[in-house]
């Protein structure tokens, strides 16, 4: 095994050439030595691809020279590497079982990807004890000897990925533009429990070891690229038709480029030292300046949260329209350009995309540089995006106005109309959606709510989509959205599941909103200050590692102690629910006892009590007896805060333990009691019915009355409107 | 332009003085209007009845409320949608067969704004105008493969043709291009109703495929005229609008009404709750004779320009003044009697008038 070395700095031959090349022709630093000097990650890994892209066939040839090093304890016999394009050869691969082979009937073959390994070999010519195999999206590569820890291994893998004329799992071509992801062999993590390679799942491809990339594409010379890491040079060869990109990336853990032949890249912006690119279809140009924006308040709002972003430079794809986009890989997010639906003035005064662009950022901290295994821990990375998402829009765009119910309750129901047309509405969770009833609609007849532009079953009018909360005065709390997706699929799974042990339909309102909801309601117990430290700490002790839950929670018992610890494993690891109720109050006043006293033995004086006592001020007396029933018809128990208040104003603080099935708290006041609120400051985000924490003794007549004629009058607006069309 | 306004203007006063029609019009939509909405409001005053933020919830509104108040309710809010939706369907088609009574009382100044007359009427062109709703859904139909097709064009424009690298520009024009072209159609499907409906009550006849093909030969021989009218008509109901959302932002829904306090003492005991009810009731009203507004101007436009030989009606005929003859839309048979004076009908209206 003379290809095993013992110095886990030593770069490969090629990278050496590469790098004593660099020094002699361009004078620059060579790779190894800037390496040396700011390492940030162990660099377990060190890839050097060579690709050719061939955009008639759309298929890339490839080779890859990869040196690994065991950071682990433990002797490994094997290499295990993630094949991911095979997840779209066939209907049989496990990728797209997961995906219940939706979209999969009726593919031909352009549609359908794969990679052909061509060559595995030993760097130095040594023999493998037996052949490579591979197994769906997993190939496993014998070693003659275990690779003891702290030893290296050198492999030339020879390659072709053929991609998908569609965008699958965040890979393929539409139009002229290729997204390439997960598209080389990677090794995968090696733990010290073993080899963490799971064949291909969907959203299960994010896990990978930290270590640099030296990526040489050669294209067609029309092609516009932009990838990982930094751009080191381009060159066109001698026939003039073909164009060569180097990059060069560090301390990351994956390498993603896209190659489109009509988008623009204009001259990257500089905010907070870091070079932002632009990837921009040309139709969606003038939203450019805002996503900068944008990016550069999220820029400064993590170095202060967390810490500066690590990497010079940060790539935004802008997807043309028909392409799902919204995805984070280091130093490169894409996002969708569906600008073309939007009305002009929209596009200057909404904040759209602000929200995908935040959390796609989010992720190059949730995942870019603290990679916890998205596989295992979903919640861990999409979670904790979604949260700190949700702050960091609060921070730029504000917290969200807070209008009257008139005002507010009406901007959505026209909203709903310029959206989705004079028609029936249906709950989409409803079996009524599906019917052909629940899809009448006036617009929809002459075909108004399609567009060329948007994707099908989108629901627009005149081919315009506007999105709620995107509108100015329609900008409610940030967190709204997420609590409106976590209800329905509240008790459905537990946040800790595995990605693929998530109930149907519950991955993205489990994994995001309800870890984000769990983060919120800690933070409002613990305070914004506290739950800054504890991300603050997460983020440096675990930056360019894999963290797992546990790592999580002890840094949250190291700042906020025991109680804080224990809340955020209770309400993260169980699919139980929270729902705090004030299920009745009564307050009656005390009538004194009035009339002749009765003995109490033979002798004692009768006398006639008038009952009631005069105050000081000459006033009668008077007591008030009241009871407050409460009650968690949810199924995990937690302390929580009681607010009783009184006729005067005056309120008054019950804690209750929450341990019980229900308090039952009474007692006498001077003064009538009005109404108790549980949870008064709202703590509990995750609290499924908020409506009901709060209960008055006086009958909300004239409140409800009003609120029954605004439905009313918009009732009877709606037939109005199927009116105006007769 | 000068027809149009002038029958924008007639229309007006025929509208006051059937307001009768209005009436019915309003009651039938609040009929369906509390219907439609009694599930939801009965949910609300369940769930709420003793809400301890109804004043933070009117006066600074938590949509965080509505979520769960939605998801709290998720099978009955369903259940509402659906019944909801069956109902707006009825709405539809009852709404189409009553329109028959509205319209034949508005062409015809001779006859009574009474009940039975109303009733008369729809009866008489129920069925006729029932059968126009699936011609108007052909039209429907065509308009949305015309914007399938258009659709497909700009879609093979932008990718084939342009490859992706069009510039916002081009694409917008586009884009606008085609939402105008299709507006118009929208605006002409809807009007070769409004004008089928029209001419099955001047002419009277049965065969409701030849009023609909009749009515889109009319509107398109005629476009300036109709169009110029339609969006006049637009009019009143971006009016009524405007002034329900101005009047809604002036209450304070928990507080007497200050306003109406100052003039009417006693009403210092009446909410804002009512006070809104009262306004948005009226606002109602006014959409209600928007509706019938639209109609009377329509007939008075089709009347002007067809032939209502089919009918000859000697007694309209002595109420057709010749100041309607206008010289922007020329006669074409100036011999014929052309289109009503609805303001100068009482005389004919006579005694039978209620």
């Amino acid at each position: 095994m003379s290809s095993r070395k013992t110095d886990s700095a030593s770069p490969p031959c090629s990278v050496l050439i590469l790098a004593v090349l660099s020094f002699l022709l361009v004078g620059i630093p060579p790779l190894l030595t800037a390496k040396e000097e700011v390492a940030l990650s162990d660099r377990l890994v060190e890839y050097v691809i060579a690709a050719d892209l061939d955009t008639e066939e759309w298929t890339i040839d490839c080779h890859e020279s990869i040196l690994f090093r065991n950071g682990t304890k433990n002797a490994t016999s094997e290499l295990v590497f993630h094949l991911y394009p095979n997840a779209y050869a066939n209907s049989g691969a496990l990728h797209q079982i997961g995906r219940r082979h939706r979209g999969f009937k009726d593919r031909d073959e352009a549609e359908c990807g794969y990679m052909e390994i061509k060559r595995v070999a030993l760097a130095d010519g040594g023999e493998f004890p037996a052949s490579p195999t591979i197994d769906d999206t997993i190939l496993r590569v014998p070693l003659a000897a275990p690779l003891e820890p702290g030893e290296s291994v050198s492999l030339e893998i020879g390659f072709l990925v053929k991609f998908p004329s569609r965008i699958l799992s965040r890979s393929g071509y539409i139009g002229q533009h290729l997204r390439a992801a997960q598209w080389y062999p990677k090794i995968a993590v090696l733990e010290d429990e073993g080899w963490n390679a799971p064949l291909f799942y969907p959203r299960a491809e994010f896990y990978g070891e930290f270590g640099t990339f030296d990526v040489t594409i050669t294209t067609p010379k029309d092609y516009n690229l932009e990838g990982t890491g930094n751009l080191i040079s381009t060159s066109v060869d001698e026939t003039g038709e073909q164009r060569t990109f180097n990059f060069v990336a560090e301390d990351v853990h994956d390498f993603s480029w896209v190659a489109d032949a009509s988008a623009e890249i204009p001259p990257a912006s500089s905010y907070s030292n870091v070079n932002v690119v632009n990837v921009v279809q040309p139709y969606a140009a003038s939203k450019t300046e805002q996503i900068n924006r944008v990016i550069e308040e999220c820029l400064k709002l993590y170095s202060e949260w967390y810490f500066p972003y690590p990497y010079d430079r940060l790539v935004i794809v802008g997807a043309p329209h028909k392409v799902s986009a919204g995805m984070e890989y280091p130093g490169l997010i894409d996002i969708s350009f569906r600008f073309p639906t939007h009305f002009d003035w929209l596009l200057t005064n909404t904040s759209a995309p602000a929200g995908v662009l935040i959390h796609e950022f989010t992720h190059q901290y949730f995942y870019g540089t603290v990679a916890s295994n998205e596989a295992d821990h979903p919640w861990l990375d999409e979670g904790l995006t979604t949260y700190s998402t949700i702050k960091a829009k609060e921070a730029i765009l504000g917290p969200g106005e807070s209008l009257p119910f008139l005002r507010q309750g009406e901007r959505h129901l026209l909203l709903k109309m310029i959206n989705e047309g004079i028609g029936i509405y249906a709950s989409p969770d409803g079996s009524f959606a599906d019917s052909w009833v629940g899809q009448l609609n006036i617009t929809s007849l002459v075909g108004f709510d399609q567009s060329p532009f948007c994707r099908k079953g989108e629901k627009t009018l005149l081919g315009y989509r506007i999105d709620d909360l995107e509108l100015p005065g329609f900008n409610v709390r940030r967190d709204i959205r997420v609590k409106k997706e976590y209800l329905p699929h509240a008790a459905s799974s537990s946040a800790l599941n595995r990605t693929e042990k998530f109930y149907p339909g519950s991955y993205h309102p489990i994994a995001y909103s309800k870890a984000a909801l769990s983060l919120l309601t800690l933070e409002n117990h613990i305070g914004r200050d506290k739950m800054i430290q504890v991300l603050k700490n997460y983020t440096e002790k675990f930056r360019f590692k894999h963290p797992r839950p546990a790592d999580f929670f002890d840094v949250v018992r190291d700042v906020a102690g025991h109680d804080a610890a224990d809340m955020i494993t209770k309400l993260l690891s169980t699919k139980g629910t929270v729902d705090f109720t004030v299920d009745s109050v009564t307050c009656h006043e005390v009538v004194p006892q009035r009339g002749f006293t009765t003995q109490k033995a033979p002798g004692d004086p009768v006398k006639f009590e008038k009952g009631r006592k005069k105050t000081a001020s000459g006033k009668e007396e008077q007591k008030y007896a009241w009871e407050v029933l409460v009650r968690n018809r949810g199924t995990e128990a937690f302390p929580v805060d009681l607010e009783l208040c009184f006729e005067n104003g005056l309120t008054k603080i019950h804690q209750w333990k929450g341990d019980e099935e229900f308090l039952l708290l009474r007692g006498e006041s001077d003064q009538p009691l009005v109404g108790a609120i549980v949870d008064p400051d709202k703590k509990f985000a995750l609290d499924l019915n908020r409506i009901n924490n709060t209960r008055t003794v006086r009958h909300q007549k004239r409140e409800i009355g009003f609120m029954k004629n605004v439905v009313r009058f918009w009732g009877q607006s709606y037939l109005n409107g199927w009116a105006f069309f007769n | 332009m000068i027809l149009a306004l002038r029958a924008f203007l007639i229309s007006i006063f025929a509208t006051i003085k059937r307001w009768k029609i209005v009436f019915f019009f309003f009651c039938f939509n609040l009929v369906f209007g509390v219907l439609i909405t009694q599930p939801l409001n009965s949910l609300i005053e369940k769930d709420c009845e003793h809400f301890g933020g109804t004043g933070e919830f009117i006066n600074a509104f938590d949509p965080e409320l509505v979520v769960d108040f939605f998801n709290h309710n998720r099978e009955s809010v369903d259940q509402f949608l659906k019944t909801g939706g069956y109902l707006a369907i009825l709405y539809f088609l009852l709404f189409n067969v009553i329109t028959a009574g509205a319209i034949a009382i508005l062409a015809d100044p001779r006859e009574s704004t009474t009940l039975k007359t109303f009733l008369k009427f729809a009866g008489k062109y129920g069925f006729r105008f029932f059968r126009l709703i699936f011609y108007y859904a052909i039209v429907l139909a065509l308009i949305y493969l015309l914007n399938g097709c258009l659709n497909s064009l700009l879609a093979w424009l932008f990718e084939d043709v342009w490859g992706y690298a069009a510039g916002s520009g081009t694409l917008g024009w586009f884009l606008d291009a085609k939402k105008y072209v299709m507006i118009i159609f929208a605006v002409f499907a809807l009007l070769s109703l409004n004008y089928a409906k029209t001419a099955v009550v001047v002419e009277g006849g049965h065969c409701t495929a030849f009023f609909m093909v009749r009515a889109m030969g009319f509107i398109i021989s005629h476009p300036l005229s109709t169009g110029l009218y339609f969006l006049l008509s637009v009019i009143p109901f971006a009016a009524t609008a405007s002034l329900y959302f101005w009047l809604s932002r002036t209450i304070d829904p928990l507080a007497s009404y200050v306003v109406l306090g100052g003039i009417l003492p006693w009403t210092w005991v009446v909410s804002g709750s009512f006070v809104y009810l009262a306004f948005s009731q009226l606002v109602q009203f006014l959409f209600q004779a928007c509706l019938l507004q639209r109609f009377g101007g329509q007939i008075f436009i089709y009347r002007r320009f067809m032939d209502p030989s089919s009918h000859p009606d000697p007694d309209l005929q002595k109420n057709i003044p010749d100041a309607y003859f206008v010289v922007d839309a020329p006669d074409p048979m100036p011999s014929r009697p052309g289109p009503i004076d609805f303001t100068d009908t009482a005389a004919a209206e006579g005694k039978s008038h209620v």
